[in-house]
């Protein structure tokens, strides 16, 4: 798995300044993934080379406000904190027009603080790419 | 019923039952005296966003929950031995998953309360960037410890 992966930010509240918010990495209630179909997912691209960020600003539907990189030590770190060992996974899930796609997978049954903790602390260490308009 | 205080509460992310629970809360005799008057301007300024949101969300509980939260913040943060002037007001935002988070942002931590349209799972939480240590801890709202969280996120020690 690469050290790192970008997750698109759709709305405009999902940045303010250059701080990423909590709302970007709450999960798709909607979304049914991961082994056995136990987790809820939460869309990444994993930063395979140099060409994903642009990749995935190209996608203007998904990244219109910017992109956050997290990088998988900062999320393994959390992975490992006591309450959230299970509860937090992630995965390679190419699509037809997107190899680098991936999720970030959050156990369905997670209570919603919990789920609210790490999405927070995700948004906290994530790093904010700004769309360069020309 | 007795409070019940267990050790190592959020320094070791302890699952939820080990909470400090207080179900029949009898405020101090001056707490009686206090009215919104005599709340600092910092903590009105500071909660003003939260306050204007009192009453607007999608169902009763949900109002009631907000208005808990904010009743048990403005009275914690109102103590003088919490130095809040020049934090950032606290934040409300409505989550495309129904919930809606109050949040109050530094540069390397956080601390939300999630108010969710499912009973029983409105709560708490908090996380310290992994520079700050990392540490992160999250309970529902029965285990609200509005005073050690205030303490935690100002990096005050907390006196009993």
């Amino acid at each position: 798995m690469p050290s790192h992966c970008l997750r698109g930010l759709r709305r405009k509240d999902w940045v303010d300044g250059t701080v990423v918010q909590t709302l970007a990495f709450i999960p798709d209630r909607t979304t049914s993934g991961g082994p056995a179909d136990e987790f809820h997912e939460t869309s990444i691209n994993w930063e395979d080379d140099e060409t994903v960020l642009a990749f995935t600003l190209d996608r203007r539907l998904q990244s219109e406000h910017g992109v956050a990189r997290l990088s998988r030590v900062q999320i393994d770190s959390i992975r490992q904190l006591r309450t959230c060992i299970g509860q937090l996974e992630y995965e390679r899930k190419t699509e037809d027009d997107n190899p680098h796609h991936g999720n970030l997978l959050y156990r369905k049954g997670c209570t919603k603080p919990l789920e609210k903790m790490i999405a927070s602390a995700l948004a906290l260490d994530a790093e904010f790419i700004p769309r360069v308009t020309p | 019923m007795t409070t019940l205080v267990m050790q190592n509460w959020l320094y070791e992310n302890s699952p939820e039952g080990s909470y400090l629970l207080r179900r029949d809360f009898v405020p101090e005799a001056s707490y009686a005296l206090k009215d919104a008057a005599a709340v600092p301007t910092s903590v009105d300024a500071i909660t003003s966003r939260i306050a204007s949101r009192v009453g607007t969300l999608s169902n009763p509980r949900m109002n009631t929950e907000l208005s808990e939260i904010l009743r048990q913040f403005r009275f914690t943060a109102s103590d003088p031995d919490l130095e809040i002037d020049r934090t950032a007001p606290l934040e409300i935002i409505d989550s495309e998953d129904g919930s809606v988070l109050i949040e109050w942002h530094f540069k390397d931590r956080r601390l939300g309360f999630n108010i969710e349209p499912e009973e029983g799972q409105s709560g708490w939480y908090f996380a310290f960037s992994r520079e700050s240590g990392g540490q992160c801890g999250s309970g529902t709202l029965p285990s609200l410890d509005m005073k050690a969280l205030l303490h935690l996120i100002l990096k005050q020690p907390l006196h009993r």
